[in-house]
């Protein structure tokens, strides 16, 4: 028989009860807020994006810093992991120059066998694997360089490289060759080591790139503003990813020049957004035109007045959330939609004329990392604008 | 024995809670401390952007005699509306250099700005007495700034005859100035030529279609040339530009009834169609349009958009 007083269990008091639920609580709080800040250490996004919300909240991004002296940035682009931020100068030696994530000059590379007069690089991407792709209006191609500013090979017309037009005509291209395109003759010079300097006629088909950007497949979009014939070209990322001789990626052609739907008079930059819809900047008639993933146009926006109306566009950027920024060089300002929808919404506007900080003159081309930082060329103030969400 | 087990147990969770909000508020802090340097504090060695004018100032405190950095000094001040300190320096360069065209430029436009209309007739001559004569000067921005100001000055002063001359030859420099050719059409409405007034007014607002001042301005010319239709378009367009669109149309629909071969009205209409999303009957209103006035661009454009819109919601 078991007595009454080693059964008996008093019953827990409901305030020592109400104590430990909030300890439970608090230890759950505890557990949250490590995981937190955890996450963020790992993969540093603006809160709103860490945490999962009811409602889409957006905050708009503040003035962080800027870089150091540039000369007359035009093009911005920054590697995958944020770390290196690319800049391509219109001013001074043309340099093509990287900077740390302080905004600090850790490099600077061009195109290899050109003098000042003879290149002028102007917009950048860099791909998955952290090769720079830099577009350049004066040589006519599209230059790749390794991450370090090495040079690979460049795309004489979306369909040829150099490596492939010089290889058929020297039969080889053997390590060490240096080729040289003269804008003034228009001849293609190459040297191959221990030999004499020879002279290719410049390729049948050329192109004039512009904008260059990647999208999530790791295709590469170019803007084509070859006189009279404004257009869209995409390079597949299997050509791109497959040998530079022999280079010949499908044919993809959006677009044609002109002012109506679906026409462009300068576009500037191509992006898609997660849902393979590609935008186009069509810098001059002030407008973004948007095309399904097949390549059928389907409408415009920006163009008009009020808010989130374009005078001049240029550079344009989609982050991971499905927000298009676009430089607005005329308005000194990036505009900001949200294109996740069915159309698109405008956010918010930032920035105005002047010379101090948050202060933009003749911006030129915008980037965003993965953490929320926003990098714009900020032209004719000689510098790199750091902008975060 | 058991009161005492039960009150250790007690303290031991009262010590567990305060330790665990311990760690809860050290956690907190933490992230937050490190949220906040990542995300809003510029990394150590950054280039920190001074304000210009307070760098300026200082560079002309120690070189009080450098004509230059007083001139950046004061087109400083001038772009951030501090006009009265513009002036001040603009005059301290004149004092030593009268014919500094820079200096005559930023005083003249500061003086305007700043509402001093008469002081301003002196420096802005000056400059463009200068100016007038150079290579370039069909393509001087600073004379075409210079002479829009005198004309604006001319106008504020009362003096409306003189301000036609310069606002002509600024519009002249930068034909597609809008506010300069909204200055001359004022100008010449003010003298009472009204004709000449609606002409230069109307290319003002096709370059900026939602220039509410402009078509006030034409609603007043055409009231003083009897044309009271015409002045109700305009009028309808003032409530366009206000994004008033349903009293926009309402006023043109009244227009056009009256005045069927009016092109303007029929865009004017057709853009109040196209913002109440009324695509069926914008396009008709243009359509009309663009027969009336097939070589505007302004109904080229509205067209083509409305179309496009048409064959995206189809």
């Amino acid at each position: 028989m078991t007595s009454t007083a080693e059964t008996f269990q008093p019953a827990v008091p409901p305030k020592k009860r109400r104590r430990r639920w909030i300890l439970w609580l608090l230890i759950a709080a505890c557990i949250g807020a490590a995981a937190l800040f955890a996450t963020y250490l790992i993969n540093p996004k603006p809160l709103p994006e860490l945490i999962p919300l009811p409602v889409n909240v957006y905050a708009p991004p503040h003035y962080l810093f800027s870089s150091a002296k540039v000369d007359k940035p035009v093009g911005v682009a920054v590697s995958p992991d944020g770390q290196r931020i690319y800049v391509a100068e219109s001013g001074g030696e043309r340099l093509i120059k990287i900077l740390d994530r302080d905004g600090k000059v850790v490099g600077k590379f061009v195109a290899p066998a050109t003098a000042v007069g003879s290149r002028a690089p102007v917009y950048l991407a860099v791909d998955s694997d952290g090769r720079v792709f830099v577009s350049d209006r004066i040589q006519g191609s599209v230059y790749v360089f390794t991450p370090d500013g090495k040079y690979i090979d460049q795309l004489l017309s979306p369909t040829l490289t150099l490596t492939e037009y010089v290889s058929k005509h020297a039969g080889g291209i053997p390590p060490g060759t240096t080729v040289a395109y003269d804008v003034v003759t228009q001849q293609l010079r190459y040297t191959v080591p221990g030999g004499e300097e020879q002279i290719l006629p410049p390729p049948d088909e050329g192109w004039s790139p512009l904008g260059v950007r990647f999208d999530k497949a790791g295709n590469l979009w170019v803007t084509d503003v070859m006189a009279d014939a404004h257009s869209v070209r995409m390079i597949s990322r299997d050509a791109l990813t497959a040998s530079w001789l022999e280079f010949n990626p499908p044919e993809r052609v959006i677009g044609k020049m002109g002012t109506g739907p679906g026409e462009f008079t300068f576009p500037n930059s191509a992006m898609s957004d997660s849902k393979g819809r590609l935008y186009v900047v069509d810098g001059n008639n002030g407008r973004i035109s948007v095309w399904d993933p097949q390549g059928k146009f389907l409408f415009e926006f920006g163009k008009g007045v009020g808010a989130g109306a374009l005078g001049l566009p240029r550079g344009l950027w989609i982050d991971g959330n499905d927000r298009l920024h676009v430089v607005d060089a005329v308005e000194q300002s990036v505009k900001v939609f949200d294109v996740s929808g069915d159309e698109p919404k405008f956010l918010t506007s930032f920035g105005s004329f002047g010379v101090g900080a948050g202060k933009f003159n003749y911006p030129n081309d915008v980037a965003v990392d993965g953490s929320g930082r926003i990098y714009i060329a900020d032209r004719e103030n000689d510098r790199i604008q750091v902008w975060s969400y | 024995m058991v009161k005492n087990a039960s009150d250790s147990a007690d303290a031991r969770l009262n010590r567990r809670i305060w330790i665990a909000l311990g760690v809860l508020i050290v956690i907190v802090t933490a992230f937050a401390a490190y949220y906040y340097y990542d995300r809003y504090v510029a990394p150590p060695g950054a280039v920190k952007t001074a304000d210009p004018i307070v760098q300026l100032e200082e560079q002309v405190k120690k070189k009080p005699n450098d004509a230059d950095l007083r001139l950046s000094l004061a087109e400083n001040y001038l772009l951030y509306r501090r006009y009265s300190d513009a002036i001040a320096q603009a005059n301290e360069v004149l004092k030593a250099y009268p014919k500094k065209d820079r200096a005559l430029l930023v005083a003249g436009v500061s003086y305007a700005l700043n509402g001093q209309a008469k002081e301003s007739l002196e420096p802005l001559d000056k400059y463009i007495g200068i100016h007038e004569k150079g290579q370039a000067a069909a393509l001087d921005t600073g004379l075409q700034a210079a002479l829009y100001y005198q004309a604006d000055s001319y106008m504020k002063l009362d003096r409306a005859a003189d301000a036609i001359k310069p606002a002509e030859r600024a519009v002249g420099i930068s034909p597609t100035d809008a506010d300069a050719l909204y200055l001359l059409g004022t100008a010449n409405a003010a003298a009472g030529k009204h004709e000449h007034a609606l002409v230069v007014l109307q290319k003002a607002v096709a370059l900026v279609p939602d220039y509410a001042e402009a078509y006030q301005a034409m609603a007043a010319s055409w009231d003083a040339t009897g044309e009271p239709v015409l002045a109700d378009y305009a009028r309808a367009m003032v409530d366009f530009s206000a994004k008033d669109y349903e009293a926009s149309r309402d006023k043109l629909l009244a227009v056009v009834a009256k005045k069927k071969d009016f092109g303007p009205a029929l865009l004017g209409l057709g853009l109040a169609y196209e913002q109440l999303s009324d695509l069926k009957n914008a396009r008709a209103s243009l359509k009309t349009a663009l027969k009336l006035t097939p070589r505007s661009i302004a109904v080229q454009q509205a067209l083509g958009r409305v179309e496009a819109t048409q064959q995206q919601n189809q």
